[in-house]
């Protein structure tokens, strides 16, 4: 009965594993990259971008903000105030202006506007064009490679997200028996299947706590809209956003109130670090700053604790008084519940103990992707037709295995080439294409559907040696076109000099190096290893799609 | 990095070291660490790598830091023992 049971979970483990590995390939990897989103927003921003708008103090703000209100009284909804300028953010006053007919999640019809003060006094407004190369990759990240975040894509990712919690409990159901024997066992020799079952087992059961928590959020994170609508509806009769609104119960109907009455920014920040010392403001959001209930969010961080969101956190204030009005999402300053949903928040995103952690993220995220692949890699082998030992021939490989073999390779060295084109692309189309966001989705995709056929055509054994020396390359182009910028500038390429930025030259190198190592070593196993494998490149069925058909038609 | 970050982190370094160690699957040494004086200095070394951690860190946060590195921590070592027995030609 047990080992019946046993075998059960082992099929439900194996089909989930199945349906779903390759997607979360594409969520892991695009989500380890996603952790540094701003280090690579900051990457792909051109100098230009870093003009004028830097230049107005913190104290001019107030002049700033009434300057903006009187041009554009719009603006008055919703603006902010930004207190760390960089490369990709570096105008002191922005706002964005929402497309009504796009979607909640469209952050790519989102439309970027930034105030600075010229040196008469006059306010200059422009439309920002801020990279979507970060945001572009969080996509991917976020709806397992499809290319908008769109709620029937987040329904799709949900559907990944609850297969991939059952694939981890049935998989750790089906460890169960060789849990304890077996932990950290990890048997390299002859024994390929045994090498690839340890393999992941090792990532998936050492870091079990890690993917629970994301698949358990990435199902909250796709259906929350719907569960929120529906419980606005029976619960809250419709009233739920005012329930939580902090400024709720007050006048609706007042006279406009007179912005330049606001505090200005350092009195709002001194009531802030009098609240929470080691909170350390980034943004002040401004919202509703003319009606009665004004508010100003002061976005930060606290570095000794966790934050609610992967932005940070905040504290909302009334602009005019300087009265604090919500502290349920101030790091290291909520009550139990909120604390209790912002540690899932946390824990999905990293967001805490700072750059360490960070790393620690990067790392487990492309373990994780690993643990997919790897997951992929064991089913084949599980299904290998190994040649006769008598050497009376070689036999024809399964060709589910042979499919599986080349959609594997093709869809996940076709994200990772697409990911670094996509980055690459950033530096090289700006300014010769003129919406450079759609030209990150269309080099991704490029990349990523040449690699698949590319991997049909050629069989997964012939293709994965020519599509990682192509993923070594591409990711090696991103930290030469930053060298390219640095020594000819009249390429109109660019390198910051800034940590973050070559930060990521840096990773890109390291992660060029790992791609070159994999070539180098699958080169060898397709070349010189076993021929009774769908890896190796003289199996008699190692062609593509077509001509693998034809090799076992004519062998039967 | 915080000196008492660091010095949590470099506990928990040594303490998940000596949990691997400990194991009968270890494949840096010849033969696995005693396994009972070394799973308790793993202990130690957890708890003194999460009181350190607690001085940078409110609790909630350096509960979540330190779960965090262990699991990469115990994911990298039996992958770097797999690479030395490798190397070693085992």
């Amino acid at each position: 009965m047990r080992s019946e049971l046993i075998r059960i979970y082992k099929a439900v483990h194996t089909w989930t594993g199945i349906l779903t590995g390759m997607a979360l390939f594409i969520a892991f990897y695009a989500g380890a990259l996603t952790v540094f989103k701003a280090p690579l927003a900051r990457w792909a921003s051109p100098p230009a971008l870093a003009g004028e708008a830097a230049a107005v103090p913190l104290a001019e703000a107030p002049a700033l903000i009434a300057a903006t209100l009187a041009a554009r009284p719009e603006t008055a909804r919703d603006f902010s105030l930004n207190l760390k300028l960089d490369e990709h953010q570096p105008a002191r006053l922005s706002w964005q202006v929402r497309d009504p007919d796009a979607d909640d999640h469209d952050s790519f019809s989102v439309r970027h506007y930034a105030a600075s003060l010229t040196a008469e006094g006059d306010v200059s407004i422009e439309e920002a064009q801020p990279s979507k190369l970060a945001e572009f990759i969080d996509v991917l990240h976020r709806v397992v490679g499809l290319p908008a975040d769109t709620d029937p894509n987040r329904w799709f990712m949900g559907v990944v997200a609850a297969l991939y919690a059952v694939a981890l409990v049935s998989g750790v159901i089906v460890l169960l028996p060789s849990l304890v024997k077996d932990f950290f066992a990890l048997r390299v020799g002859k024994n390929l299947k045994r090498m690839w079952l340890d393999a992941h087992n090792v990532v998936g059961i050492v870091s079990l706590p890690f993917h629970l928590v994301m698949a358990i959020t990435a199902v909250g994170f796709a259906y929350h809209d719907g569960i929120y609508a529906l419980q606005n509806k029976m619960l809250h009769g419709g009233g739920l956003a005012a329930a939580f609104s902090p400024r709720g119960g007050g006048p609706q109907e007042a006279p406009p109130r007179d912005p330049a009455a606001m505090l200005p920014p350092a009195e709002l920040l001194a009531r802030v670090h009098a609240l929470s010392p080691g909170f350390e403001p980034e943004r002040l959001q401004y919202a509703q700053v003319t009606g009665p209930r004004a508010t100003v969010r002061v976005w930060g961080h606290d570095a000794t604790a966790f934050s609610p969101r992967f932005v940070g956190g905040f504290v909302a204030l009334d602009p005019y008084s300087g009265k604090v009005v919500n502290t349920e999402y101030l790091p290291g300053q909520q009550d139990a519940p909120h604390a209790t949903v912002s540690s899932l928040f946390a824990l999905h995103f990293g967001a805490f103990g700072g750059t360490p952690v960070q790393w620690m993220y990067f790392l487990l995220g492309m373990a994780g992707a690993w643990l997919f692949y790897g997951g992929n890699l064991l089913w084949i082998e599980s299904r290998r037709r190994k040649a006769p030992r008598d050497g009376s021939g070689m036999p024809v490989q399964r060709l589910d295995t042979r499919l599986m073999a080349a959609a594997t390779v093709g869809v996940c060295l076709g994200c990772v080439c697409g990911i670094s084109l996509s980055i690459v692309a950033g530096k090289w189309l700006h300014g010769q294409v003129a919406d450079l966001g759609s030209w990150h989705r269309y080099s991704y995709y490029a990349a990523f559907f040449g690699c698949l056929a590319w991997a049909f055509l050629r069989g997964g054994a012939r293709a994965s040696v020519g599509l990682l020396w192509l993923a070594a390359m591409l990711t090696f182009a991103i930290p030469a076109t930053s060298l390219l910028g640095a020594l000819v500038p009249a390429l109109g390429l660019w390198a910051h000099p800034a940590a973050a930025t070559l930060g990521v030259d840096l990773t890109a190198a390291a992660g060029g190096l790992c791609f070159v190592w994999m070539a180098r070593a699958t080169a060898r196993r397709v070349h010189g290893g076993p021929a009774d494998s769908v890896w190796s490149a003289r199996a008699p069925d190692a062609g593509g799609l077509a001509e693998g058909a034809a090799t076992v038609a004519s062998t039967r | 990095m915080n000196l008492a970050v660091a010095s949590g982190l470099l506990l928990a370094l040594a303490g998940c070291t000596a949990f691997y160690l400990a194991s009968p699957q270890q494949r840096w040494r010849a033969a696995p660490l005693p396994a009972r004086p070394a799973r308790f200095a793993a202990g130690a070394l957890l708890v003194a790598g999460m009181a350190a951690l607690c001085q940078a860190l409110q609790p909630l946060a350096a509960i979540y830091v330190l779960l965090t590195w262990v699991m990469l921590l115990l994911v990298l070592l039996p992958y770097l023992g797999a690479l030395l027995a490798l190397r070693r030609g085992a």
